[in-house]
């Protein structure tokens, strides 16, 4: 086991959906490397890949040279730290609500990315601070 | 990410997903899915088992392609989710249009 002093992982990416995945994979091999289930791994992977790829398409008129930052402190709970500058953008007040009732040929198919991170156990929560979004997600204790 | 094609001839469509669908194997395989599938307008099997990691953009490819056949009067199962998987499948609240099967008896019978 790491030494829970050390346990906190940041890593500092570009903007760009090809950074994604070394990136995830950084934080997933610190993620084992402390030992973490896998039902927290899962949760980080499925949280930033929504998260992630979310404000790389639609945060910014031009994400070339800017960067999104990403904090895993292991807790107990464990919590992940998303800071951007990209434009303003609150997913608890700003989302479309997904579409869960109803024929499945009229449902939009977007969506359904938050709502399944908050389905899964996950707490959001989101502030502005200056030029940047500061975006939490907790996951659950029992995960 | 591996897609392997086990059946497209013949009266349905089976596909095995290995790995993780994530945003870049969605990237990777959906226009040879979506050709497979959506495309091939038959019903589709779409064993899921070694699928370790599925997030709610690959779950949008699933939900697009089963969207298009469902309009075409087709059906598409879902085969032997991992837990955690299945737990991403039944939050998306599509169980009702996308079941779930145990094995290829199951299925061939929940798309007939």
């Amino acid at each position: 086991m790491t030494d829970p002093a050390h346990a906190t992982c940041e890593v500092e990416m570009a903007a760009d959906h090809d950074a994604m995945a070394p990136a995830i994979d950084t934080i997933e091999a610190h993620l084992e490397a402390v030992d973490a289930t896998m039902k927290q791994i899962y949760m980080v992977r499925l949280a930033l890949d929504e998260l992630l790829s979310n404000t790389i398409k639609y945060g910014y008129d031009d994400p070339a040279g800017q960067t999104i930052r990403v904090r895993v402190e292991p807790g107990p709970p464990m919590t992940l730290v998303l800071t951007d500058a990209a434009r303003p953008f609150n997913p608890l007040t700003d989302a479309p609500a997904p579409v869960l009732e109803g024929r499945i040929e009229d449902r939009p198919i977007g969506g359904l990315g938050l709502h399944v991170i908050q389905s899964m156990g996950m707490t959001l929560n989101y502030r502005r601070d200056g030029v940047h979004n500061v975006l939490c997600v907790t996951l659950p204790a029992d995960s | 990410m591996k897609m392997e094609i086990i059946q497209t001839d013949g009266s349905y469509t089976h596909i095995k997903l290995t790995g993780k669908l994530d945003i870049a194997a969605v990237e990777q395989i959906d226009i040879k899915f979506t050709a497979h599938v959506a495309a091939a307008r038959k019903p589709a099997i779409i064993d899921i088992s070694g699928l370790d990691f599925l997030s709610s953009l690959g779950l949008r490819t699933i939900l697009s392609n089963a969207k298009a056949l469902i309009a075409a009067q087709k059906k598409m199962v879902l085969m032997n989710p991992q837990p955690l998987v299945m737990r991403v499948v039944e939050t998306a609240g599509i169980l009702p249009f996308i079941p779930v099967a145990k094995t290829v008896d199951e299925a061939l019978t929940l798309i007939a």
